[in-house]
């Protein structure tokens, strides 16, 4: 009989790190696939997760705060990430990464109040010679400009195919 | 295969491939050859040769991590310098400990370590035995080249009693970590982010008392520097002091006295008990008392469960066979709480001796008094926070730990060189002629000897022996061949001794990853399975190696400790029990001794 | 999006699977033989001997051997592993294969970085088209007791994962720290496990030797590094993109192939590497003069040095593991003296200090990432020093 949501997520958990064999090897692929399921490890989660692997709560914590994929607050359902590599042209990065904050009405960091969309910086991600680089939920864009922008979040919300479904990433 | 297999591999860039254990490898360090057992550390083979090789994130009971780097080291034919501490020798390597790029390598370090940490030294209470600051005397720049970050201090944890964390002074050695996690099975912190937003924390950053922290010490001692600490309580002791109309009384462990003269710069392993009595009449405490006779109560309680205990297993027609695990440690009973909930009951629900001490004065001739229990250990607060409410006896008003007792006889203006000896008062319950100093609690053998002594009529020399190669593990095997009469106050408990005949085995567990070993152990039907009874403490040898010692610790450290304990114990067990029974002589002696424990659990939503 | 190759590249014409096919009827130390007259080293940037690494795999003692494949690539301004991944992901586990028979692992594995995670489904593709056809799982063809298999780990986003012990912590569900070493991976990699760990492009190129033969391999390139190699080409350029090159050529040359004018440096080696001002452009890219990474990027006259080198610290200040102080603290300071520098307040003995204070990180850091952190600093420092004096003194806000 369940109780509460938390108790669900706490059972649907469970039954995944079985799936693993409880092997504290898989930790990272248990924490991926919270974070796909739920947009983030809950500290409820992480000490489910360190009950049934049998390692400490703050052990699954540190190794969560160590990747920047994974979060234990809540993303948005689109996590738009632009690059900052070094190769890009600096002055056509700051105009996306301006007019994003504008559509938006958020900073980089943050999330949207209505939990849709988060805006992070990223490192280089491959994409050098065709900057800028924008990658919503993992899709992504090459030689990016603002004025695309808006259709970007259109497309968002329109569930268009300039984006990959959300919860993936 | 076999023929790249047998070929012997010896490569300039990879070191290490060619291990063949035990063998020995000829080396050289800055040109005097030594040879070592292959995989033995550049470290220690410089050690065994008398070459110093400066350390700060290494420890003698700890892993090696290889973190700081100041104890790099040029390995001849590699381009980057190496850390001693964590290079295992495999080849016949030259290997040099100086020259320039070292040296600078080594000032440059401690700059950086001076640069991100908050140096208050002059009002810091690490400052004559910080790690840091001993570092930064030899290979430290004469000023700092690098600019301090703002001063914007972060605020202190003092959540947890008797337990300060201050992240400021925190040089990321990771120590604590490893403690915490490899020593007492608790892993209360972890490294928590990366690059430069890596800090030491907590379980979602929360409060220490909000974690799973034990309260052990353990990191407090092994911290390089006052990031960790004993939270201070002599002002409010001072104060009660100062108060003419209140009286004062102190109770001293013995695992103080065995420990506090390192505070005043003596070896350890020096045994301070009757100047210390005077020092702390001077301080103007109104009585000195003696700690140990709590522990020599809670060993006949103990010994008398257990008694009791296997009489009852004698009747049964059930195979009860699990061991009866001891309580006195309060940092052991909140681990339980915590990690092995479901062995609760296997626990005698008994007080720990400090507070069991500070409940026997207050029910025996010191109702009004304020009680002071000096104690080595950091958790003794946990028990205090536990009894209260219970309807329990009041156990001590206050704690303070050696370092803080020590720190309160050098504020009162007290040199101890030149006092006379004092003795301890007796406490009104304490029969006249039973003053007895029998072995001391912690990781001692005062069960399994006055056991012995009580079944058999005779002492004898028990022998606990590691187990598997553990220092943390022993068992004694102790062999009752004759039967003395049962004694007329065991009587209710043990009708005859002749159904304890043939060998019984008594467990001692020092350190929680230990115990967490024992535990296993138990599980799967090994030798602890087979103990009537196992003496378990939280901290790596025991009360010796408490979290309120002076610091810094080591196995060595500790071994002098408690030889300095035993080196004090002489009497017999003859009188233990009227000592026994005239503490406990009030209406309802459970209020004085009992204790109740909580499933707590590993869960802290 | 659009590809990043350019010009003929060898991985599209060699044949897929003629390296396998040719490596079965081979003895495993026959294989290890091939690849080392080959003189193939790793492109990941260490230069290690691929056949060295294979030996010491094979002649370790441990239960069980890994084969785990690096596409952790996440130096700025490198992105041919994405582009052969993409291109020629059979050559590369067809590389892995060879690998593990030479070794004797039968398991491997490709650690894809996170961001790469949307070519996750064309990998599993490849692979189940592989195992469909007998590549890949058990009894591969002409070796009865031959089994091996590849799985694909995604990453979570951390650059020094693809520091190789780094990338075993990860696959073993820690932080992804580096170890100390020794031991070597090749003694004790996965999980205790002997473990070969090379990048994307190694792989590729080991598929290639075993197809055309060492000798063909070993007449291209230098005496020193033979051979040829891709390069990322990005930055101020004509025609950026994934570059093949025989090891020895000069930076001029290459200048010359992407249409690059007006240069004031050029960064070989991505952040890890080193800047080259105009004057050394007749240099060669080869481990006799230029080791080499595998991120080639070009500044344009126009741009400001100290941003440059700001921004690589700033990446390797958030890169870092945090783990040893000289990284974890040493870089932080580095970006405290570009700051200083910027606003006109760093004094020019300062800066010679943070040039011997970036000599100790190069040499007491605990791995390749902390090691190589101050080397774009030290070369911009060294070669562009006046540009980075003499400016307006700003005061604190």
């Amino acid at each position: 009989m369940l109780t509460t949501e938390r108790d669900r997520i706490g059972l649907e958990i469970e039954k995944l790190v079985r799936s693993y064999h409880n092997d504290c090897g898989a930790l990272i692929a248990i924490l991926q696939e919270v974070q796909r399921r739920y947009r983030h490890v809950s500290q409820y989660a992480m000490q489910v997760i360190a009950d049934a692997l049998d390692v400490h709560p703050a052990q699954v914590f540190s190794v969560v705060s160590y990747y920047r994929f994974l979060s234990t607050t809540p993303r948005g359902r689109f996590v738009i990430q632009l690059s900052d590599c070094i190769a890009h042209d600096a002055v056509e990065r700051a105009a996306v990464a301006r007019q994003l904050e504008n559509d938006l009405g958020i900073r980089f960091g943050e999330t949207t109040v209505d939990g849709l969309f988060s805006l992070e910086h990223t490192g280089c991600i491959g994409m050098c010679d065709q900057g800028p680089v924008v990658s919503v939920n993992g899709r992504i864009h090459t030689q990016f400009t603002a004025d695309r922008v808006g259709a970007l979040l259109r497309d968002c919300l329109g569930g268009g195919d300039m984006v990959a479904a959300p919860g993936r990433d | 295969m076999s023929a790249a297999k047998k070929r012997k591999a010896v490569s300039k860039k990879q070191p290490g491939t060619c291990q063949a254990p035990s063998a020995l490898v000829r080396m050289e360090i800055d040109g005097t050859p030594v040879t070592v057992p292959m995989g033995t550390t550049i470290l220690d083979a410089a050690a065994s040769i008398g070459i110093p090789i400066p350390t700060l994130c290494s420890h003698p009971d700890l892993c090696r991590s290889g973190n700081c780097r100041i104890c790099c080291v040029r390995v001849e034919g590699q381009d980057a310098l190496q850390s001693a501490c964590v290079y295992p020798i495999a080849e016949p390597i030259r290997v040099t400990t100086g020259g320039r790029d070292i040296r600078m390598a080594r000032q440059h370090i401690v700059e950086l370590l001076l640069a991100a940490h908050r140096g208050t030294c002059t009002t810091c209470r690490r400052s004559d035995n910080c790690e840091l600051r001993a570092l930064a005397a030899s290979w430290g720049p004469d000023h700092l080249l690098f600019e301090k970050p703002e001063d914007c201090p972060e605020r202190e944890d003092a959540s947890m009693p008797g337990i300060v964390r201050d992240m400021d002074r925190c040089i990321l050695c990771r120590r604590c970590v490893r403690t915490c996690s490899d020593l007492q099975a608790v892993g209360a912190f972890e490294p928590v982010g990366k690059g430069d937003d890596i800090t030491v924390g907590t379980f979602a950053a929360r409060p220490l008392k909000d974690s799973l922290c034990i309260a052990c010490g353990q990191c407090v001692v092994r911290c390089p520097t006052a990031a960790l600490s004993v939270a201070d309580g002599t002002d409010r002791v001072f104060a009660a002091l100062d108060d003419p109309r209140r009286r004062v009384v102190v109770s001293v462990s013995p695992f103080v006295s065995a420990a506090i003269a390192e505070e005043f710069g003596c070896p350890p392993g020096t045994w301070m008990e009757s100047r210390l009595v005077t020092a702390l009449r001077r301080c103007g405490f109104d009585a000195v008392y003696d700690a140990h006779l709590a522990g020599n109560v809670l060993t006949v309680a103990q010994m008398m469960a257990l008694l009791k205990e296997l009489w009852i297993r004698f009747n049964s027609l059930e195979d009860t066979r699990r061991p009866i695990l001891s309580s006195a440690c309060s940092a052991w009973v909140r681990w339980v709480e915590h990690f092995a909930p479901d062995v609760l009951d296997w626990l005698f629900p008994l007080r720990g001796p400090d507070d069991l001490m500070g409940a026997l004065l207050r029910a025996h001739g010191e109702p009004d008094a304020t009680i002071v229990a000096a104690v080595p250990c950091t958790a003794c607060h946990l028990e205090i926070q536990r009894n209260s409410g219970t309807g329990a006896v009041r156990g001590p008003d206050a704690m303070l730990t050696t370092v803080e007792l020590a720190r309160m006889i050098r504020r009162s203006g007290i040199g101890l060189s030149s006092l006379l000896e004092g003795a301890f008062d007796r406490p009104s319950f304490a029969p006249t002629d039973v003053m007895p100093r029998y072995p001391a609690h912690g990781p001692g053998s005062a069960v399994a000897s006055l056991f012995i002594e009580t079944v058999t009529g005779s002492r004898a020399d028990i022998r606990f022996e590691e187990v598997g190669g553990d220092p943390g593990l022993s068992v004694a095997r102790l062999t009752v061949d004759a039967t003395a009469e049962v004694p007329d106050w065991l009587y209710p408990y043990i009708p005859q001794f002749n159904c304890l005949r043939g060998d019984i085995l008594f467990g001692r567990v020092s350190g929680t990853a230990a115990a967490r070993r024992m535990l296993s152990d138990i599980r799967a039907g090994g030798v602890f399975s087979r103990c009537a009874f196992i003496e378990v403490s939280a901290c790596p040898d025991g009360c010796a190696g408490g979290g309120g010692q002076p610091v810094p610790t080591s196995p060595d450290i500790r071994r002098r400790r408690l030889e300095a304990v035993h080196a004090a114990v002489t009497a017999t067990g003859s009188g233990m029990h009227r000592l026994h029974g005239a503490a406990l002589a009030v209406p309802d002696p459970q209020r004085l001794i009992g204790a109740s424990f909580e499933a707590r659990g590993r869960f802290l939503v | 999006m659009k590809s990043s190759l350019t010009g003929k590249l060898t991985f599209a014409l060699v044949e897929p699977d003629t390296g396998l096919a040719h490596a079965v009827t081979m003895s495993p130390p026959g294989i290890v033989d091939e690849l080392r007259r080959s003189g193939l080293r790793g492109r990941g940037g260490g230069g290690f001997e691929v056949a060295e690494k294979w030996r010491l795999c094979a002649a370790a003692e441990g239960p069980g051997r890994f084969i785990v494949c690096n596409a952790a690539e996440g130096e700025p301004g490198s992105f041919k592993d994405r582009a052969i991944l993409q291109g020629f992901a059979q050559l590369v586990f067809e590389g892995m294969t060879i690998a593990a028979a030479a070794v004797g692992a039968s398991r491997g594995i490709l650690y894809l970085r996170r961001e790469y995670g949307y070519m996750a489904a064309h990998m599993e593709s490849v692979l189940a088209a592989r195992r469909h056809a007998g590549l890949l799982g058990q009894c591969i063809p002409g070796r009865g007791d031959f089994d091996f298999d590849i799985s694909i780990h995604l990453g979570d986003g951390a650059y020094v994962c693809g520091q190789e012990t780094a990338l075993l912590e990860y696959l073993e569900g820690r932080r992804g720290e580096p170890r100390n070493r020794p031991p070597w991976p090749t003694t004790r990699g996965l999980r205790g496990a002997p473990t070969v760990v090379h990048n994307v492009e190694t792989f590729a190129w080991v598929s290639c030797v075993l197809a055309r033969g060492a000798a063909w391999f070993k007449n291209l390139g230098t005496a020193g590094s033979p051979g040829l190699k891709l390069f990322s080409v990005s930055g101020d350029c004509q025609r950026p993109g994934v570059y093949e090159f025989q090891l020895g050529f000069s930076i001029s040359e290459l200048l010359e192939t992407v249409g690059a004018e007006r240069v004031k440096g050029v960064q070989i080696g991505g952040a890890s590497g080193r800047m080259i001002p105009p004057s050394q452009f007749h240099r060669t890219i080869a481990m006799e003069d230029l080791p080499y990474g595998g991120a080639i990027i070009v500044f344009g006259e126009e741009r400001d040095m100290l941003d440059v080198a700001g921004n690589y610290l700033r990446f390797f200040v958030r890169e870092s593991c945090g783990q040893c102080v000289p990284c974890r603290e040493g870089t932080r300071r580095l970006l405290d003296g570009v700051e200083r520098l910027r606003q006109g307040r760093c004094p020019a003995v300062h800066l010679d200090r943070l040039c011997e204070l970036g000599n100790t990180i190069r040499l007491t850091s605990k791995c390749g990432l902390g090691q190589s952190a101050p080397q774009a600093f030290l070369s911009i420092v060294s070669h562009y020093r006046r540009e980075l004096m003499g400016r307006e003194r700003h005061e604190r806000g």
